[in-house]
């Protein structure tokens, strides 16, 4: 019950949030409409502008284009294709980083599909926890899904080191380093190195008997946790730091409801920085995660047909 | 520092360059690859910081607290002024599109920013006799634009119906530099001696010749080059031409690239650069090359190679001649280095772009060429002066003369 009353108030904040964060990118973005939009009058509102660039979008994607711009969006906006021909190091501390946290956040949502999403359609737990494949994403203790976010947090972190030694370490002079990137990388830095602490006081909170002792069995866990079908399944050891770590902390013999406040510290803190995370965002050079993909896809299909079109001359070129 | 009451007018920029921006991820590749700032290692100057400045100026304009929240804090007169001299000190070379990993279209976004800093008049003030030469006498050295032929004027034999033939095929359009600069008056020249001897129906607009606008157009005053290119555009139109051909790459690029947008309509006949149309008459075998016994090395100018696309066709033509042996420069084709001759920086600071020169012209003495080829009148000046001032043993010459002197 605790644990349910926990992640309702954890989603009712997170809806807010990311609200509040979605009102944010709306405000930045309604000023990108200030600027031209060809074929529209300078002086247009800026929702004909919005309208226009819509149609514009839509006509890419109604049309032939759309297959050179999916091309270009998956070489060079998500494998990064330019930089891992220049840069290999570069382009691997970049995936290590961008592509890791990119598969966190999709086992989570999905974890919160599951888990929050599905109950509210009649489904239960059970029946939840049933569903082929992503069923399984219903609890972090199932072993595969423990070793996967063990493997991508170790993976996050190394990719941080690595980006932290080229920027203040080698002085890379390529690089310039404002004050909001520094603060970027500490806010990344705690997402991932927090992230490992919040599993292990999970796992003590979880896992400690009455006595103190860290004792990981999944009977400690409510069939409304852990549906009795993922019982096969259940490994909490394959996340094998935050266990390590777990057993380590075990040792003080403290008892489960100090493990659980200390986890529901840990929970917010990391919630809180993720969220100021996101809210620096767009302030911040990071906005290129989500823009960078979209805009080299575009140009990238732009600079191709530039090509292809150089001796038919007198042709107005596009110019969105 | 008192802040400033200037505020970026957005209209000056398009929703993708916007977009852009937000889209750079300050990777710093085009630090790396930026030819003015390798020579001055200014911050000012770099791509990277123009940006970033830019974005934090239409932040703190638009966004009120919540950008002071984040740490973005509207500038100061310093700011600008500082935003001036690192926005006039670029090329426009577009070597930072090359590398970008995001491709972003910089050449137009720099001189967008341009406009905007022609709006908050700050902008060197050499820029205002440029737009009154060109507004007023319609070329950019200010002479009597009537005087266009004047580079006939010493020719043994001057080729017939250059002055606007009606009916002629092609137009040769000279560019303001071809025109009225005695130093590369062998430019317009050589082709015009070229098109004669191979039977070519061509004439020249004369004195209805008006500068393409690109000069304005790239010190952020395009609003003026409207006017020059529906004059143009209507000239070679009353003609009956069925094509144009330019020396002159930044002419070849306005009328490929801007005049179409400029207009809103197709433009009605061809547009080439006189490298594809020798190409063409070299491969056609209507030019056959005597031998030239030479080690030849080509610049590619920016205007032509980056921001049109044409490698191959001066290349293709340099090596049909015989004799020649063609080496490459250290940085060609896409990453080519600029000469330092482009973007009206020049006007902005001259010992800057003296430096880039230089830069190049040791690049092409490297290669052990004893003639340095361009396809660009402002290169062939800029790499001359560079090999003059910095005593390489290297000449400059335009491809039209390379050609004309092999059909000796």
């Amino acid at each position: 019950m605790e644990q349910d009353a926990r992640l309702t108030v954890f989603w009712i904040v997170h809806l807010i949030m990311l609200g509040l964060f979605a009102l944010e990118v709306l405000f930045v973005a309604s000023v990108w409409l200030r600027s031209r939009v060809p074929g529209v009058p300078v002086k247009a509102s800026r929702w004909r502008k919005l309208f226009a660039a819509i149609g514009y979008v839509l006509g890419i994607i109604f049309s032939h284009r759309i297959w050179t711009l999916l091309r270009s969006f998956v070489m060079d906006g998500l494998v990064h294709r330019r930089i891992y021909q220049k840069h290999l190091r570069h382009w691997l501390a970049h995936h290590m980083v961008f592509g890791s946290f990119l598969w966190l956040g999709i086992i989570s949502t999905i974890t919160g599909v599951v888990v929050e999403f599905l109950p509210l359609f009649g489904m239960s737990p059970e029946q939840a926890a049933s569903l082929p494949v992503i069923g399984q994403l219903f609890h972090a203790d199932v072993w595969w899904v423990a070793l996967v976010n063990e493997l991508l947090g170790l993976v996050v972190l190394a990719g941080m080191i690595l980006i932290i030694y080229r920027r203040y370490v080698q002085k890379d002079p390529q690089l310039r380093t404002f004050p909001g990137d520094t603060i970027m990388i500490v806010l990344l830095t705690l997402v991932a190195a927090g992230g490992f602490l919040a599993e292990t006081f999970r796992l003590l909170a979880d896992y400690t008997t009455a006595a103190g002792v860290f004792a990981p069995d999944p009977s400690m866990l409510s069939p409304e946790e852990f549906p009795p079908v993922l019982l096969p399944a259940w490994g909490p050891q394959w996340g094998f730091l935050g266990y390590a770590l777990a057993w380590l902390l075990g040792l003080l013999k403290v008892s489960p409801e100090v493990w659980a406040v200390v986890r529901s510290v840990f929970f917010w803190l990391h919630f809180v920085v993720v969220t100021a995370l996101l809210y620096y965002l767009p302030f911040s050079r990071f906005i290129h995660i989500v823009m960078s993909p979209v805009i080299v896809a575009y140009n990238t299909m732009m600079d191709e047909e530039k090509a292809r079109h150089r001796r038919v001359h007198g042709v107005p070129q596009p110019t969105a | 520092m008192s802040k400033s009451d200037k505020k970026v007018n957005l209209s000056h920029f398009t929703l993708r360059q916007m977009m852009e921006m937000e889209a750079c991820t300050r990777c710093g590749e085009c630090i790396a690859a930026c030819p003015t700032f390798t020579e001055a290692q200014n911050e000012e100057i770099h791509p990277l910081s123009k940006i970033a400045r830019t974005k934090s100026f239409w932040k703190a304009d638009n966004l009120g607290w919540i950008a002071r929240l984040f740490g973005i804090q509207k500038a100061t007169e310093e700011d600008l002024a500082a935003f001036s001299r690192g926005v006039y000190r670029c090329t426009l070379c577009a070597r930072c599109h090359v590398v970008c990993p995001v491709q972003i279209d910089t050449r137009p976004l720099w001189i967008a920013m341009r406009e905007q800093l022609v709006d908050w008049k700050l902008y060197p003030e050499l820029f205002d006799m440029l737009r009154e030469r060109v507004t007023g006498q319609h070329n950019i050295s200010g002479d009597d634009n009537a005087n266009r032929l004047v580079w006939t004027q010493n020719m043994d034999h001057v080729p017939e119906g250059l002055d606007r033939k009606q009916d002629a095929e092609t137009v040769y359009f000279m560019g303001c530099v071809g025109a009225m600069y005695p130093r590369v008056y062998s430019v317009p020249q050589s082709l015009a001696q070229i098109l004669e001897r191979v039977g070519e129906s061509f004439t020249t607009l004369g004195g209805d010749e008006w500068c393409c606008g690109f000069p304005l157009q790239i010190a952020g005053l395009g609003h003026h080059a409207q006017a020059l290119a529906r004059h143009n555009v209507e000239a070679v139109r009353a003609i009956g031409a069925r094509r144009l051909v330019a020396t002159c790459p930044s002419c070849y690029h306005t009328w490929t690239h801007e005049y179409p947008r400029m207009l809103d309509e197709p433009l009605g006949f061809e547009v080439l650069h006189a490298t594809e149309l020798l190409a063409d008459l070299v491969e056609a075998g209507k030019i056959e090359p005597r031998p030239l016994e030479q080690v030849v090395t080509y610049h590619d100018p920016c205007d032509l190679g980056r921001t049109s696309g044409i490698y191959d066709a001066p290349r293709r033509i340099i090596q049909a001649i015989p004799g020649i042996q063609f080496v490459e420069m250290a940085d060609k084709r896409e990453m080519s280095l600029c000469c330092g001759g482009g973007g009206d920086a020049e006007m902005a600071d001259p010992e800057l772009t003296a430096a880039v020169g230089k830069r190049r012209i040791q690049q092409a003495q490297e290669t052990g060429a004893s003639l340095v080829v361009s396809a660009c009148q402002q290169c062939n000046r800029t790499l001359a002066e560079a090999a003059r001032k910095n005593r390489v043993r290297i000449r400059a010459m335009d491809i039209t003369e390379m050609v004309w002197q092999a059909m000796q």
